[in-house]
């Protein structure tokens, strides 16, 4: 364990802490609470920063060559859980592994996770007045099991910080948040673990396809990978594995059919539940698409591709239809999501070096936009008791600030130049049209829908900024003020405090951050996703001469022979051993 | 074992002394009960006795193989600790309600079933076996009976006396027919006669291994409440205590399910064949019926019930993939699946006996809590409680990082690690890969109802302010049982997984069959089903 | 052929004659006195006709299951009192097959068995079983 690894494990087990002794502040009130819950948070940003500024870059001068570490890995971590295995000195039949570390791909989402945790604490400040203790506890409980998810190198482990993310989110929307939000608990919690558990049984099976081949059983990603790439699957084992992925990570991001849990969560859980959950939560989701369908199941995820491209299309223009035409803000911004997800699963799946990049970009960018936006409809909601968009109109006269930072996000968001969504939208746009014009099996059907896609664009320019001069801008409409402000008195609401200011201010500089220097980030990226964008590119290519469609017959056959002659590295092209 | 040792000697009877000293302890319990007054005691009595025979568990070697009829196994001496452990929370659990009424009738029927419970861990023999799950089933009907006055726990009862004697008799005939086709009771020697017989032979019995194995599972499926042999357990646990309900729900199970283990898959690897399809019918049936019909139960030993009826489903995955196993392709590890099905029944033990400490604790001895609705802001009025029970429901539906996930995790691994071996039962693999997706699938419908009574404490405003007056007792018996879960679940989940793995692998009573005498089997007349 | 079946004849006979010899035989050895309670058909003196439902005492349970528990358990003292010193059937015979490794252990476990018939004893006496109040 290396001195970076260190932190990697105390950032993710200090918010462990901090629930247990923010629990246990059960006469304490809210006001020593937050304090506490803000002190851990931060804590665990720095740590947390610690280790990102540790990601190498793309050329590193001196690649390591670790047992057991693939290059682009850093901060690794690797113990044995619960002592499996150790006694006898000899690898254990069953080695689940307590291993952590971060790359390319998981640096910037683990970084995204510790950011917005602060901003979710500071915008419950005031709005959390019942069991503090027991609100902040779950909040840094879900802290520990978001940066868990992003920093497992375990499949159990991944897979354990996956599901155990659902157990402080469904009591952070059940007891915290609106009218509905006893409902929305359990169709978000029930929704999610249907899916997860057939991603589950798929996430065993793969394990078990490399026990079959290799005598051991491990869990280790990494090894995983490349026992895979040594022994390749059938491609029909493949298709059902990868639908079985599928189930869990397609609700999770949420792709077109399977996104109704999406609005209703969001819309009913307070405002740092909501943050968190578009911010982080639905990443995991397109973060298990790359993590282990792309890698581990290249022929399938290549065959399938079309088929995610096009519920993804679908998403992207239902998503915008519907933001269009919601009256509450909040519900909005949540449709807005779908149609926001659909672009990074764009991205992803055009399977080369800027889609992916800009699809993996994209995510970081819709947590830093989405994630502000749902705390501002939150500061909103506390001043007024509403979302409905028609009760409000020229706000910026009462609250220029909120109106500041509101347009900022939402430039942001629909990716004006300078600021992070451009970057992140144009590399993936950019991406899907490579796709779609390079010679590939799937040519002309991947092209349109790239181009369908950027209608999705327009679309979503058209519904942030149809909501941003409906609310801020025009004559003065205001709401009635919240806390029992007689009828007609009009006293003005205060515009956003420094506490508010502050929750925002970091994702800002985030947002121009990315927006100005977009290389400084993808540079640390593409160690781990342009070997993985060019192992796939490379496959897409063959596949068109052993055409999926071509061969109907035998098309398994000609799959798996591709696998053998192209194989794909488990670490990465130009560094990989 | 020394090979040349007699069948019944002083040494093996000796392995026993743990189950001596708490079937002392219970006829102690029960003489001095007539003599000396105190109410209080006997639980005492009866913790100290299980302690003894904890302090003599521990200094058991486990030497492996028979001693006579006492299998002295690793499997053995795993379930008995299992048991033991269990006994001491039903021991804290039940203090209560014995304090309450006849104390040295209650603690000594207790001490008489764990007794029996341990028994049937190391039963190597048919009879032995037979006895000692006798041995559990008769103190039971005492103990539902005693002491409770209304009309619904005496049909509990009546109808728990009833189903069980039934079930013994089912059992005892396919005892029989065992012990007709082999000649021996004794399982090692089942075993090794099932296994060197001659094709000839095997023709010569026609079905009745096979029908021993249907009559032994549909026996030991009431036993573990398995549809469609469980529609006694609802109405029985309805209508008696938490505590009662804990018992039956943990203890029938796991002497159940080793009795399976031991008879059916370690020693009639033979009968496999029909084995695996009977264990994967009635997990898919017991899983859908349990988890179906749980959804709909607003009074929660009713949901419980269905859902250990659930369970037992989940546990038959497990025996359904050690059976699968044992036909082989070569690399098929039994061990697996069977290893799964036990270290499932600890997890599944102390989440469902930890679950019923809470609700006993969240009761009064004149009034206990019945419907979940009563459960609502438990949250608020008793967060600790509520936190526990919370947990528990957690660890049932298989959430992690508690320990129903490491369970779960066991059993799809098993399921999904069965292959097919070429020629015949080559669909074998397809089956068990559906029945992994049904066994998925219905963990996600019981979380619906586990999440319900969770939602009910959290979400809803507290409906009154509940007694909480199931004295500490019974709350150290919850706390054990959470801190079994937590522990498990942190922490010692794989290394358990793999610990009953090891330890079902060095019990079976004879090596698989090696390869050759695996092709003579396959060849077999269909009247053995592969 | 006659000789095989003979034991029959005299079984049918014998079948026969018994009970009309048991019916005709009180009806003329016996002195004829009717009174209500003779004429009962039970003469324990429960009435046949009356509501199936009728309680009665609990006594008589306890009193049969004690009588039940010691009879049947006791019978199982036989074989092991006839089974010592018979070296071509008893126990010595089993230890020779190795079925047993010694007598001592075919002792002890009777009288752990006698043993746990008087604690059983023990708890009914005290438990009051034997006194008809």
């Amino acid at each position: 364990m290396d001195s970076t690894g260190a932190i990697l494990v105390a950032s993710i087990v200090l918010p462990l802490v901090g629930a247990g002794m923010c629990y246990g502040m059960t006469r304490a009130g809210r006001e020593v609470v937050r304090k506490v819950a803000l002190a851990f948070t931060l804590l665990a940003l720095v740590l947390a920063a610690l280790v990102v500024s540790q990601a190498p870059r793309a050329v590193d001068p001196q690649p390591r060559e670790v047992e057991g570490v693939a290059p682009d890995e850093f901060a690794v971590v690797d113990l044995s859980w619960g002592g499996a295995g150790e006694k006898t000195g000899q690898p254990a039949a069953f080695d689940v592994r307590f291993s952590l570390g971060l790359d390319g791909l998981s640096v910037w989402l683990y970084g995204l996770s510790a950011l917005l945790l602060v901003t979710s604490v500071l915008v419950s400040w005031e709005q959390i007045d019942d069991r503090a203790n027991e609100f902040y506890a779950l909040l840094l409980l879900l802290e520990t099991g978001v940066l868990g998810v992003f920093a497992a190198r375990d499949l159990l482990l991944f897979y354990v910080f996956f599901e155990f993310t659902l157990i402080p989110l469904f009591f952070l929307i059940g007891v915290w948040g609106s009218e509905q939000r006893h409902y929305a608990a359990m169709k978000f919690f029930l929704y999610t673990l249907a899916g997860s558990l057939l991603t589950f049984l798929g996430l065993l099976a793969i394990v078990l396809w490399d026990y079959s081949q290799t005598g051991r059983i491990t869990f280790s990603i990494l090894a995983l990978k490349q026992g895979l790439a040594a022994h390749p699957m059938s491609a029909g084992l493949q298709y059902w594995i990868f639908l079985a992925l599928f189930a869990g990570f397609a609700i999770k991001v949420p792709l077109f059919p399977l996104h109704t849990w999406l609005p209703l969560a969001h819309v009913q859980a307070p405002t740092a539940g909501s943050v968190l959950l578009a911010g982080i939560l639905l990443k995991i989701g397109a973060y298990g698409f790359i993590r282990f369908s792309l890698p581990m199941l290249p022929d399938a995820t290549i065959h399938c591709a079309p088929f995610v491209l096009w519920i993804a299309l679908i998403g992207i223009i239902y998503g915008a239809l519907v933001a269009l035409s919601q009256s509450d803000m909040k519900k909005l911004i949540a449709y807005s999501s779908v149609s926001h997800l659909g672009f990074c699963m764009l991205g992803i799946f055009a399977f080369n070096a800027l889609g992916m990049q800009g699809g993996v970009l994209q995510l970081v960018n819709h947590g830093l936009s989405t994630g502000g936006l749902f705390a501002l409809v939150g500061m909103l909601y506390e001043r007024y008791h509403t979302r409905e968009i028609a009760q409000m109109g020229g706000l910026a006269k009462r609250l220029p600030i909120f109106a500041f930072f509101l347009v900022l996000f939402t430039l942001s968001s629909i990716g004006l130049p300078g600021l992070n969504g451009f970057a992140g939208e144009l590399l993936l746009l950019i991406g899907m049209f490579q796709r779609g014009m390079a010679p590939g099996p799937h040519g002309t059907q991947l092209l349109w829908i790239a181009v369908l896609s950027v209608t999705g664009v327009v679309l979503g320019a058209w519904y942030m900024l149809y909501l941003v001069q409906r609310t801020m801008f025009g004559p003065l409409r205001e709401p009635r003020p919240a806390h029992g402000a007689p009828e007609h008195s009009h006293a003005p609401v205060r515009d956003l405090s420094r506490r508010e200011v502050y929750a925002l201010l970091p994702l800002v500089v985030f947002i121009v951050w990315i927006g100005v220097q977009p290389s400084f980030f993808l540079t640390r990226t593409s160690r781990t996703l342009d070997p993985l964008a060019s192992s796939l590119d490379r496959r897409v290519g063959t596949a068109h001469h052993v055409s999926v469609v071509d061969v109907p017959s035998n098309n398994t056959g000609g799959l798996t022979s591709t696998a053998r002659h192209d194989e794909i590295s488990a670490s990465g092209g130009p560094h990989g051993p | 074992m020394d090979p040349n040792a007699a069948y019944t000697s002083a040494a093996g009877v000796l392995q026993l002394i743990p189950e001596m000293i708490v079937v002392g302890g219970a006829v102690f319990v029960f003489v001095g009960g007539t003599f000396a007054k105190s109410k209080t005691a006997w639980s005492w009595v009866a913790a100290a006795g299980l302690a003894a025979a904890g302090l003599a568990l521990w200094t058991q070697k486990v030497p492996g193989g028979f001693a006579g009829p006492i299998a002295v196994d690793a499997l053995g001496y795993t379930l008995r600790w299992l048991v033991l452990l269990l006994g001491g929370v039903f021991v804290l659990a039940l203090a209560r309600p014995a304090a309450a009424g006849q104390a040295p009738e209650v603690t000594g029927s207790l001490l008489l079933a764990i007794a029996g419970g341990m028994i049937v861990s190391v039963s190597g023999e048919l009879v032995l076996l037979f006895v000692a799950l006798e041995t559990i089933s008769i103190p039971t009907y005492v103990l539902l009976y005693v002491g409770r006055k209304d009309s619904a726990s005496q049909e509990s009862a009546a109808k728990y006396f009833f189903l069980s004697i039934l079930s013994s008799a089912v059992t005892l005939y396919g005892f029989c027919f065992l012990y007709g086709v082999t000649g021996s009771t004794h399982l090692a020697e089942i075993a090794r006669v099932l296994q060197n017989t001659s094709v000839a032979a095997v023709a010569d019995w026609g079905p009745l291994p096979d029908l021993a194995l249907v009559l032994i599972f549909v026996g030991l499926a009431f036993k573990i409440a398995a549809a469609p042999f469980h529609f006694y357990a609802p109405d029985v646990y309805q209508g008696t205590t938490h505590e009662n309900a804990m018992l039956l729900a943990v203890l029938p199970k796991v002497a159940g399910i080793a009795a399976l283990i031991r008879v059916t898959t370690l020693a009639m690897p033979l009968a496999a064949g029909t084995g695996w399809r009977i264990a994967l019918f009635l997990a898919v049936v017991t899983m859908t019926v349990g988890n179906m019909t749980a959804l709909w139960q607003k009074n929660v030993r009713r949901l419980l019930a269905y859902s250990s009826i659930a369970h037992a489903g989940y546990l038959l995955i497990g025996l359904a993939a050690g059976f699968a196993a044992t036909l082989g392709p070569q690399g098929s590890r039994p061990e697996e699946g069977l290893g799964a099905s036990v270290f499932y029944l600890v997890v599944y033990a102390f989440s469902t006996a930890g679950a019923f400490a809470a609700l006993a604790y969240l009761g009064s001895p004149e009034r206990q809590v019945d419907t979940v609705a009563e459960l609502a802001g438990l949250g608020r009025t008793r967060p600790v409680s509520a936190a526990a029970l919370a947990v528990f429901m957690f660890s049932l539906a298989g959430v992690p990082p508690l320990a129903g996930f490491w369970g779960k995790l066991s059993l799809f691994l098993s399921a999904l690690d069965v292959r097919s071996s070429p020629g015949l039962g080559a669909s074998r693999q397809t089956w068990f890969i559906v029945l992994a997706v049904i066994g998925a699938l219905n963990a996600a419908v019981a979380a619906t109802y586990y999440l319900r009574v969770v939602a009910t404490m959290y979400f809803l405003p507290p409906a009154k302010e509940p007694r909480a007056e199931g004295g500490g007792a019974v709350r150290t018996a919850g706390g054990l049982c959470l801190v079994a879960v937590l522990l498990i679940g942190l922490l010692l989940g794989p290394m358990l997984i793999q610990a009953t793995q090891d330890a079902v692998q060095a019990s079976a009573p004879v090596p698989p069959p090696k390869p050759a005498q695996q092709a003579q089997i396959d060849g077999a007349p269909p009247s053995i089903v592969r | 052929m006659f000789d095989s079946a003979l034991p029959i004849l005299l079984f049918v006979l014998v079948a026969t004659l018994l009970p009309i010899g048991m019916l005709l035989g009180p009806r003329i050895l016996a002195p004829r006195r009717q009174t209500a309670v003779k004429a009962m058909p039970y003469e324990s003196g429960m009435d046949p006709i009356h509501d199936t439902r009728r309680r009665f005492d609990v006594r008589f349970h306890l009193l049969a299951i004690d009588f039940l528990v010691f009879d049947v358990e006791l019978l199982f003292l036989y074989p092991w009192a006839v089974a010592r010193g018979n070296a071509s059937s008893g126990v010595d015979r089993a230890v020779a097959a190795n079925l047993i490794d010694g007598r001592g252990i075919v002792f002890v476990g009777a009288m752990v068995f006698i043993g746990l018939l008087l604690a059983g004893f023990i708890y009914t006496w005290r438990k009051g079983v034997f006194e008809w109040r």
